[in-house]
């Protein structure tokens, strides 16, 4: 018998412990048309034994070669086998070539079904839909068994730990930008090897959720390594979508002491895009394209992104006038993009 | 105090400078203004330019004033075949429209260095 309904209706979290209380075994389908997203979790007698995102598939061979356990010449040839008429995943056969330890898939392959599944429980919008199938065949060595009850344990302490970073980072949407030098005596960075990773491709253009795409990590943890150099002042966030009466569509400013005040100025600026457009059919000199303003200690920028939305964005004076505007332009893209998914 | 008639004609000077123009900050009435160049013909942009002018920066000093980021120095309204820049003086603004070929570096050098004058 299939289980299907709305979010709103029935949470994630909710689903999630019905199919572990009632021992299903199937797979569960969450589709959110708003997110333009679909996951998938595998389950086997309640306990969850596989999930795939959509939007962003971690699949086990780019982890394994991204953490150095098989090389691309490796997983070259485990798919061509599949290519030839081997059934066997990706994984059993590295495992059958001694290339990776049984061990090295556990570990992988929980870390992939935490990551969709803690994505997963983030919806509060959408669909879900169960359908009971007979489990998957998979070698018994290599089959990952997680206890939904502690996924869901561990997934209410990130949304937990979310809600603490929600005034830095509101959503995996927000644009990072890196901060400027100041002048003041030199000093050193201390970070981990994976915060330098996500420090050095920082380009104030892609948003959390396309850097952990990038990186192949779970966009929670990438908000946190945000979060962290967010409040040490290695980066500000700056870049956010406006509709043109100045109410919030996407993004946040973060003032020094860390209070979003991106709806303030949203509300001052409503109208302009309105005004502006009607002037300039008046002035016969096309269409507006950028407002750039440099003020005693910044640079705000704005340009419409479509007739009901304008990008705004902030910078430190110390940011080229040149680069502010090559980022706007970038943003506006990015926006329109993310307008029409919307719609 | 440099004579307002004196800034507008350094300013239309400046290559690529269609028309330059005192206006009140808070009005956006025309205090001074140069000749329009290249301007025979077609429809006198002086007027919605400086009402336009006065109404952004009301805006963008108020957007500023609410993320603490001072005063506005210096404004660019883009479009697609000309710009519009604006500098803050005081009680008053200068507002230059600006072919999209101009050397916009320069044109706000002057318009900065002309308001330095001013205040």
């Amino acid at each position: 018998m299939a289980i299907e309904g709305p979010l709103r209706e029935l949470g994630i979290h909710d689903v999630f412990q019905l199919l572990d209380l009632s021992r299903k075994t199937g797979t569960l389908r969450v589709y959110s048309p708003e997110r333009n997203n679909e996951g998938s979790v595998y389950f086997d007698a309640g306990t969850i034994v596989a999930a795939t995102m959509k939007s962003n598939p971690h699949l086990l061979g780019t982890i394994l070669e991204r953490s150095g356990k098989a090389t691309p010449a490796d997983l070259a040839r485990a798919t061509a086998m599949q290519r030839a008429g081997d059934k066997r995943r990706v994984g059993e056969i590295l495992v059958a070539h001694g290339i990776v330890t049984p061990r090295d898939i556990d570990r992988f392959m929980r870390q992939q079904i935490e990551t969709v599944v803690f994505d997963l429980m983030s919806w509060s919008e959408g669909f879900f839909s169960f359908t009971e199938e007979p489990p998957r065949p998979i070698r018994k060595d290599i089959a990952v068994r997680v206890s939904t009850e502690s996924l869901l344990m561990e997934g209410a302490r990130r949304i937990d730990e979310w809600s603490r970073m929600a005034d830095k980072i509101p959503d995996a949407r927000v644009i990072p930008l890196l901060a400027p030098l100041d002048d003041g005596p030199e000093s050193f960075i201390d970070l981990l090897p994976r915060e330098w990773e996500v420090l050095s491709i920082i380009d104030g253009e892609r948003n959390v959720h396309e850097i952990a795409k990038r990186l192949v990590l779970p966009e929670f943890e990438v908000a946190k390594i945000i979060y962290g150099m967010l409040s040490t002042g290695l980066i500000d966030i700056t870049a956010w979508l406006r509709d043109s009466g100045g109410k919030p569509l996407a993004g946040s400013y973060i003032d020094q002491s860390g209070r979003d005040i991106s709806a303030e100025i949203g509300a001052a600026l409503s109208g302009v895009s309105t005004e502006v457009t009607k002037s300039m059919r008046l002035l016969g000199i096309g269409g507006w394209t950028a407002v750039v303003v440099e003020t005693d200690a910044a640079t705000i920028a704005l340009a419409p992104a479509t007739q009901e939305a304008v990008v705004l964005l902030a910078s430190s004076l110390t940011v080229p006038l040149g680069l502010v505007r090559r980022v706007l332009t970038r943003s506006v893209a990015l926006a329109i993009n993310w307008m029409r998914s919307r719609v | 105090m440099k004579a307002l008639n004196q800034v507008v004609d350094t300013l239309s000077r400046v290559p690529g400078v269609v028309v330059a123009m005192v206006v009140g900050a808070t009005d956006g009435l025309i205090v001074e203004t140069s000749a329009v160049i290249g301007g025979a013909g077609g429809a006198d942009p002086r007027k919605p330019t400086a009402a336009l002018a006065a109404y952004l920066y009301s805006k963008v000093t108020r957007a500023s004033d609410a993320a603490r980021l001072g005063t506005p120095a210096f404004m660019r309204l883009e479009a697609e075949r000309g710009h519009i820049f604006v500098v803050g003086a005081r009680d008053v603004v200068l507002v230059t429209i600006v072919t999209t070929d101009a050397n916009l570096g320069r044109v706000r050098l002057e318009m900065m260095n002309a308001a330095r004058a001013d205040s």
